[in-house]
């Protein structure tokens, strides 16, 4: 689904800059942000309250708005709300200090595209921030019933997984994972990510579990092959690259 | 100013309405006692017609006189006065203290009228008339007696009434001034403490009543808030010391990396910042998450759990973690287990045991989670053989910052198992830590499942 070549962490439509709104009432985390976001290469509008965010965020066309719950004047839950009613679709991050699961949950049924509870690590939040571009980008994504990633294919229907014509054997797990991954594929991901969407768990255990799980699939569907599908990227976390 | 207390408004609150209250029975006592002294005048009255009738039938009107001389005669009274007139209405005698008004017109009943005393005043009487052979009489008697009655019975209530409204204020300003002292201890202690902020004032408790209850309360409660400050200063202390190392590691990397002045150094010391930093903010979240569930302030997501399904989830999460530190990770789950939780939590109180056990069960250990039903519960079990817990430390070891063994330098927040306990307490169970068959630690969970009858 991915054919064209990207580097991972580049961020998409080359030619001309994204621009990303931040709506943050803290000057030094809105400070941050920006710096961080530039360097990654996106142009960052910042807005310090809600009604301000409300303004630029119906006057300005973005790629992605990265909004705060707490915020003054309109809280970024209601600001939301009120961009989704009046038939805005740019996707959103939401960032919040609170990390609680009906949070999250108040937080998506906003309209939010994603939740990401500070502090957070910036890998972290970049990993997001491509995830949401990519899904902006490619809508057709639902009505699939195969994926292919380089030379690998999985069949959604038979849960099943093939590379270069090769049966390989997974477990209900690891087809999840490797579905997540490839649904990714060419895009950093990050382990709190993973546990996410394939184990559903909204907190990040001592012990490294993704680690492990990753480096049995990796078994599975690298061992074997010359190019090899999965990396880790340091510090941040996976990617399944589709070119070598 | 003591009596407009709040026990001083009270009592004579209560004074007011014993007045008001006494006043209404009086009144209803006295409305009786007059309709009752009037029904035995008339009753008197009619006694007396039918004695006058038997005696004129025998006598005539002599026999009339004589019957109305007696009954002047007996006891002297004062109260009676008669009146006969002949058939044409002329007057025949009157006798009797009682002067009945001239031109008096008989009724056939009795009439209230006013008479004239031998004094000559004024007196309500009741006057029966009734026709006796060709004349008429006129008997009449005054309520006299009635009077003297109701007035002294007025003098009473009045006195009555007087001394207990006395009594009243007195004691609602004894009793006002005596409970206004007390609630002033306690104000007082109060704010000695919003002034000092020193918890270790009491009150002093005298008697066995309301306030020695309330005194044996608020010591009480003192006393728990003390504990409770004494813990949070603890916390705080620890908290502090655990936060110290890692500061002091992080201060020594940087100021190496910054006097060598090598790319390849700082970039390491850069990454090993990071990774203290995210334990330390590892220790922080779960500081207030601990905090958040021990104070209420969490909201605990009730759905109904497959708790079979998410136990063998959480064992295959962990299995090959388990498999590369060379343990032996074993489950015995029961089937169709299910409660109200909150999969999240119950998700955090699972992983933090595993983490446990994966860290302290050295290489080529067991460990085994099993889960069954109890009544209304459900049991699940964590052991393994690995080192296990002291007992001295089987209560501690649910604590912030405790760690079995202090000397141990394995990496945590120290606040795993304060978490664990928390959670499950959200949840309505307990964890407790004991001895395991298999010879290490086994902690135990047990978690309310009402639906479920047991084994």
């Amino acid at each position: 689904m991915l054919a064209s070549g990207r580097v991972a962490n580049a961020p998409l439509n080359g030619l001309w800059t994204m621009k990303v709104l931040v709506v943050e009432d803290d000057a030094t985390a809105a400070d941050l942000l920006r710096k961080g976001l530039s360097s990654f290469g996106y142009e960052v509008d910042i807005a310090f309250n809600g009604r301000q965010g409300l303004v630029m965020a119906q006057e300005h066309d973005y790629a992605l708005w990265l909004i705060d719950v707490m915020l003054p004047e309109l809280d970024g839950l209601s600001l939301l709300k009120r961009l989704r009613q009046d038939d805005y679709h740019t996707p959103a991050l939401i960032l919040s200090a609170r990390g609680e699961v009906d949070d999250r949950v108040a937080g998506l049924r906003s309209g939010g595209d994603d939740y990401l509870v500070k502090p957070y690590a910036f890998s972290e939040l970049q990993a997001r921030i491509e995830a949401l571009l990519r899904r902006a980008q490619g809508s057709d994504v639902a009505a699939l019933t195969t994926l292919e990633a380089a030379d690998l294919r999985l069949d959604l229907l038979k849960r099943s997984v093939s590379r270069g014509g090769q049966e390989i054997t997974l477990k209900p797990r690891e087809f999840r994972l490797l579905e997540y991954l490839v649904r990714h594929a060419d895009q950093v991901v990050t382990r709190t990510m993973l546990l996410e969407n394939v184990w559903d768990l909204y907190f990040d255990p001592q012990t490294n579990v993704v680690d492990v799980h990753i480096s049995r699939l990796r078994f599975k569907i690298d061992k074997q092959f010359a190019t090899p599908l999965l990396h880790t990227v340091r510090g941040s976390g996976y990617v399944l690259r589709t070119t070598g | 100013m003591t009596w407009l207390t709040a026990p001083g408004r009270l009592m004579l609150g209560l004074l007011l309405f014993y007045t008001i209250g006494s006043l209404l029975i009086f009144g209803y006592l006295g409305l009786q006692l007059s309709d009752m002294s009037r029904r035995q005048i008339d009753q008197s009255l009619r006694s007396q017609e039918n004695l006058f009738i038997l005696q004129q039938d025998r006598t005539g009107l002599a026999g009339l006189r004589r019957s109305i001389e007696d009954e002047l005669a007996a006891d002297g009274r004062a109260d009676l006065g008669y009146r006969v007139l002949d058939g044409t209405g002329r007057v025949v005698f009157e006798d009797g203290d009682l002067k009945l008004p001239p031109g008096l017109k008989a009724r056939g009943a009795i009439q209230a009228l006013s008479v004239v005393s031998p004094q000559g005043t004024a007196l309500d009487a009741r006057v029966l008339d009734f026709r006796l052979g060709g004349m008429t009489v006129f008997a009449a008697r005054s309520s006299l007696d009635a009077q003297a009655l109701k007035d002294s019975f007025f003098r009473v209530f009045v006195r009555v009434e007087g001394l207990v409204v006395l009594l009243g204020v007195t004691m609602s300003i004894l009793v006002a001034h005596r409970f206004h002292a007390r609630i002033e201890a306690f104000n007082r202690l109060a704010r000695k403490i919003v002034k000092s902020g020193d918890l270790s004032s009491r009150m002093p408790v005298q008697g066995a009543d309301e306030f020695a209850t309330l005194a044996l309360n608020v010591n009480a409660m003192l006393d728990r808030i003390d504990r409770l400050m004494q813990g949070v200063r603890q916390v705080s202390d620890n908290i502090a010391h655990d936060l110290r190392s890692p500061l002091t590691r992080l201060r020594a990397d940087v100021e190496v990396a910054l006097q060598q002045d090598d790319p390849a150094t700082a970039r390491a010391t850069l990454e090993r910042v990071l990774d203290e930093l995210s334990g330390m903010q590892m220790t922080f979240n779960s500081l207030l998450s601990l905090g958040q569930a021990e104070a209420g302030g969490m909201r605990i997501k009730r759905t109904m759990l497959d708790l079979s399904a998410f136990l063998a989830e959480m064992v295959e999460l962990y299995a090959y973690s388990a498999e590369e530190r060379g343990l032996a990770l074993e489950s015995n789950i029961e089937e169709g287990l299910t409660i109200g939780g909150d999969r999240q939590l119950m998700a955090q109180v699972l992983s933090n045991l595993f983490d446990n056990a994966l860290k302290y069960v050295p290489n080529g250990g067991r460990v085994r989670l099993s889960a069954g039903r109890r009544l209304h519960s459900v049991e699940l079990v964590l052991e393994d053989n690995g080192p296990g817990i002291p007992p001295d430390m089987r209560e501690k070891i649910f604590d912030r910052f405790t760690r079995v063994d202090p000397s141990r330098t394995l990496s945590g927040t120290g606040l795993g198992l304060a978490l664990v306990r928390a959670f499950t307490e959200l949840h309505g169970g307990s964890v407790t830590v004991g001895d395991s068959v298999l010879g290490g630690a086994a902690f135990v969970i047990v978690l309310p499942a009402p639906h479920l009858a047991g084994a």
